[in-house]
Order: structure tokens, then sequence, then C-alpha cells
């Protein structure tokens, strides 16, 4: 085929998949406020996308932490420097990009994948159809409960990944690299503003919403048996890391 | 009589594949229609055209008279709560036990758990199954279990028209003929209106008042249990008769080469 066919044919296939998202989009965001709500649904997804993430964005985040202070202190000159700026540049960097984006990257994985998962053996084996026949609508029973959830729960993960962070810089820092554990701390702490905080709190509830569109969207897109189960819990995880990276520099250069 | 059902001149296909090229069929209110035909003819794609599951490339579908083929959100979700489905593959919500599961539909108007409970176990004896399955999974059941526990979620809400996709494959021969019984008791005591898939030809002679036989997309045969068999068709002969040779194989074969 000539270059012109497959610029041609790859251009139609994207504006194909941007506008099925988009509409994808905007049939979730009329349901979402449209009675009844499902409270119970999202309470219960709350726990499995919110509560049931905590190991692995707990352990992600302590290591992070570490492995921060450990590079960043190799990087500095002198001890002296080392040990007034330490906590700051950790403290920053979580707050501000790791905690919120590796958090989001784990919970895609875990989170994305399950709920593509979940809604594409529903889609395949016809219990999506059973539901519209049972007089409910599946956007609104299966999908806007997943997507709130993820909102909800993004934030609430990244503030414990947070501290957990700054927790694993701290204890590499003093235990392992001998600095002062009440410089390290007041440093820390005297580089934080509110900015910085709100930037990754604001951050979470876009990625939490990219995880929870992008895994409901694949699995409900889902066709074509176990197979297309495997391909939309693979693409969903793709799709929502990918978008994570790339709003996670928008955001950023926005807040800048 | 009334028609309940009534379809007109349906078409549908997939990716270029033509299923349904033309079909007509009505239903009366308050009998039961069986339509026959084989593997693949679109029996269950005609089905969900009906239930507005999937949307006719054209042609009309009529409920009670009204064209239901371009309905806003709101009113086919309405519209539904006059149906009741059965799939061809159960299609029960395995996040859910069986009671849930049968319940569904009463837990959506807001019933207590209690309620819900004991209606799912007065269903789930109706469709023969005791009521400690009521506790179960339904990945923890027989295949022909778990259709008759997809049964009784069908009829739980006791709807108007009640939709069997081949209600009695994989049943053993008496738990077949009870379904049968099921069949014909909501007809009679409830009205229902039914449309039944079925190759099971003893079930479909007991209980359909109107049969109609599916081939190359199009109804090429419609009548009484009488008149279907007393056909002249050959197709029809043949299908009805399950025998190896006749026109329909003869057709493959000239296909084939
Ligand atoms: N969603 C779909 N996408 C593409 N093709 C489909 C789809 N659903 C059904 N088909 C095709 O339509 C044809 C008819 O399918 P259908 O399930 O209606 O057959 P059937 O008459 O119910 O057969 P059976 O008696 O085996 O259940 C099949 O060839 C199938 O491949
Ligand atoms: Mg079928």
């Amino acid at each position: 085929m000539n270059i012109v066919g497959i610029i041609g044919k790859v251009t139609i296939k994207a504006t194909a998949e941007a506008g099925s998202l988009a509409l994808f989009f905007i049939t979730i965001w009329q349901q979402m406020f449209k009675f009844p709500i499902y409270f119970r649904l999202i309470i219960k997804q709350c726990e499995q996308i919110g509560f049931n993430s905590l190991p692995i964005v707990l352990l992600t985040a302590f290591f992070t932490g570490g492995v921060l202070a450990l590079q960043t202190y190799s990087g500095f000159d002198n001890a002296e420097v080392a040990s007034s700026q330490l906590g700051s540049v950790v403290a920053l960097s979580i707050l501000r990009e790791l905690g919120p984006v590796l958090s989001s990257l784990m919970v895609a994985g875990r989170v994305g994948a399950a709920i593509a998962a979940e809604l594409g053996t529903m889609k395949v084996t016809e219990q999506v159809d059973a539901l519209i026949t049972l007089a409910t609508n599946p956007i609104k029973y299966l999908i806007v409960p997943r997507v709130i959830a993820c909102m909800l729960m993004m934030p609430l993960l990244v503030i414990v990944a947070n501290i957990i962070g700054i927790g694993g810089g701290y204890v590499v820092a003093t235990d392992i690299l001998g600095l002062n554990p009440h410089t390290y701390m007041d440093t820390s702490f005297a580089a934080i503003e509110f900015n910085d905080i709100a930037l990754g709190i604001i951050k979470a509830v876009v990625f939490g919403f990219i995880i929870g569109f992008m895994g409901c969207y694949h699995g409900y897109k889902t066709s074509g048996g176990a197979e297309g189960v495997g391909r939309a819990t693979t693409v969903a995880v793709v799709y929502a890391s990918v978008s994570i990276l790339i709003s996670d520099y928008f955001i950023t250069a926005w807040f800048i | 009589m009334v028609n309940k059902i009534e379809v007109i001149d349906v078409h549908k296909s997939f990716n270029g594949k033509t299923i349904l090229s033309g079909i007509n069929m009505q239903v009366e209110k308050g009998t039961s229609k069986v339509i026959i035909g084989g593997s693949g003819s679109g029996k269950s794609v005609l089905l969900k055209c009906i239930l507005g599951l999937l949307e006719p490339d054209s042609g009309k579908i009529l409920i009670d008279g009204k064209d239901v083929t371009h309905l806003k959100e709101k009113d086919r979700y309405q519209l539904m709560h006059q149906f009741g489905m059965l799939f061809q593959n159960s299609a029960l919500f395995d996040s859910m036990s069986i009671w849930q599961n049968i319940g569904f539909g009463l837990t959506q108007q807001g019933k207590s758990p209690s309620y819900v409970k004991s209606v799912a176990i007065e269903k789930l004896a109706l469709v023969g199954l005791a009521s400690d399955i009521a506790y179960l999974k339904p990945s923890e059941l027989s295949g022909g279990m778990r259709k008759r526990a997809a049964l009784a979620r069908a009829i739980c809400l006791e709807p108007e028209i009640i939709f069997y996709d081949e209600p009695t494959t994989g049943l053993d021969p008496i738990t077949s003929d009870i379904i049968n019984d099921l069949i014909i008791k909501l007809k009679n005591e409830l009205g229902v209106t039914s449309v039944i898939i079925t190759h099971d030809m003893h079930s479909a002679y007991k209980i359909a008042d109107s049969m109609t036989m599916l081939y190359k997309g199009k109804m090429i045969a419609t009548g009484t249990v009488k008149e279907i068999q007393n056909t002249d068709n050959p197709y029809v002969e043949q299908f009805i008769h399950g025998k190896a040779e006749g026109p329909i194989t003869q057709e493959i074969q000239d296909h084939i080469q």
C-alpha cells in the first residue's frame, strides 16, 4: 500500500475513535446527573477501586520516596547543601508529580484492567443486553458508578501516597544517608505550599476519571468473545496510561 | 384478534452479510408463536431486533400497533417493562446470587430484599428448582439449571410479552415438559403473548398457536401446528422431520460445489 493510503486509513480510524470516545463521554455525562443514582453501587465500587488499591499504591509510594532521596542525594555536590535541600526536593517531586502520576499508573493497571475485563465479559455474555431487557440503563447502572468511584477514590489514594512517599524519603534520608531528622522535616515542610498539594489533587481527579472512563469505554465496546475481552483489557490500560502522561503535561503547563 | 407484535419487512445485515432480508410476522395478543429455523439462520437476531437490542437496517416493528423502531431512550426503557426475555445462553449476572438475579427487576423497583427473596423462591419453584439454589452464584449451577433460573428471571415481573430463546435446550425430557406446561400456563392464566424459538419439535407442537419457519432471511411458511405438520413446502417438511436429505441440504451441497 502507498504512504498516502496508509496515512489516510490511520487518520480515518483515529478520527472515528476520537468521535466514538467523545460520544461516550457525552453519554456518561448525561447519565451522571439523572435519577436514579445508585449510591449503593458507588460505595461498592469505591471499596473495590479505592480501598483494595491501597496496598499496591502504598508500596509504590514508599519506594518511590526512598529511591528519590537516594538519587537526589548522590546528585548533590556536598553533604551540607544536601541536608538543607533534600527534604524539599523530595517533598515537591512527590506532591507535584510522582505521587499522583505513579499512583494513577498503578491504579490504571489494576482497576482499569479489572473494569474493562468485567464489563467486557458482561458484554460478550449478553449480560449487558439482559440488563437492558430488565429496563435498566447499563450506562447508569454499570458505568457511572465506576467512573464516579474512580474520581472520588483517586484523590484519596494520592493523599495517602503523598504522605507515605514523603515518609519513604524521610526514612532513607535519616536512617540510611544519616541526615538530621529535624532539619530534614523542617526543610520539607518549609518548601510545601498549598498550590503544590492542590495541583496533585486536581491531577488525581483527572487521572481517576481517565482510568474509569477508559476501562468502561473499552469494556463496553468489547466484541468477539474471550479474545475480545483480552484485547479490551490491554487497550484500556494502554490508553489510560498514555492519557495520564499526556494530560499530566498539560495540567502542569497550565498550572505553572 | 389484535396483533400484539407486528414485524414488517425487517432487514438486518452484519458487515455486509445479510441475515434478515424482509421478515414479516404477526403475533396475536395472548397467543404463542414458535419460530423454527436452522442454526445461524437469524432467529436470535430477529428477537433482538424486536426487543430493540439491535436496530434493524430497515423495516418496522410495531408493538400494540405503535412503531417502536426509533424510540427515544426513555420510551425504550419504559417499553422494556412490558417485555421478558430468556436469552439463549441464560445471560445471568454472574456477580449476583440466583435470587438477586431473579428479583433484579423487583429490586430496581425498590422492593425490600426479604420480599424479593421470597418472590424469587416462588419463581424458582415454578421452573422446578429447589429453594436452596437461591443462594448460589450462576457459576455454581449446571447449564440446565442456569437456563431455568434465567427463565424465572424473565417471568418474574409478569410481563405482557415473553420471548423465549430455546427454553428447553439442554434440559432433560421431564424438565422440558415442565417448562412447556409453564409457558402454556402463563399464556392461559396471565394472557401472556409469547414468542418462542426452539429446535425441539415436540415442544413446538405442544406450545404453539402458530408456527413460522425462518430460512435464508425470510419467513418461508407460517401456520398452525396442523398446517405446518401437513405442509407441502419441501423445505419445511425436511426441517420438521429432521431429515438429512432434502432441498435444504441439497442447496448447501450445491453451494459448496
Ligand atoms: N453481533 C453480531 N455481529 C455479527 N454477526 C452476528 C451478530 N449476531 C449474530 N450474527 C450472525 O448472524 C447470524 C445469525 O445468528 P443468530 O444468533 O440469530 O442465529 P440463530 O438462528 O439464533 O442460530 P441458533 O439456532 O444456533 O441459535 C449468524 O451467522 C451470526 O454469525
Ligand atoms: Mg439463537
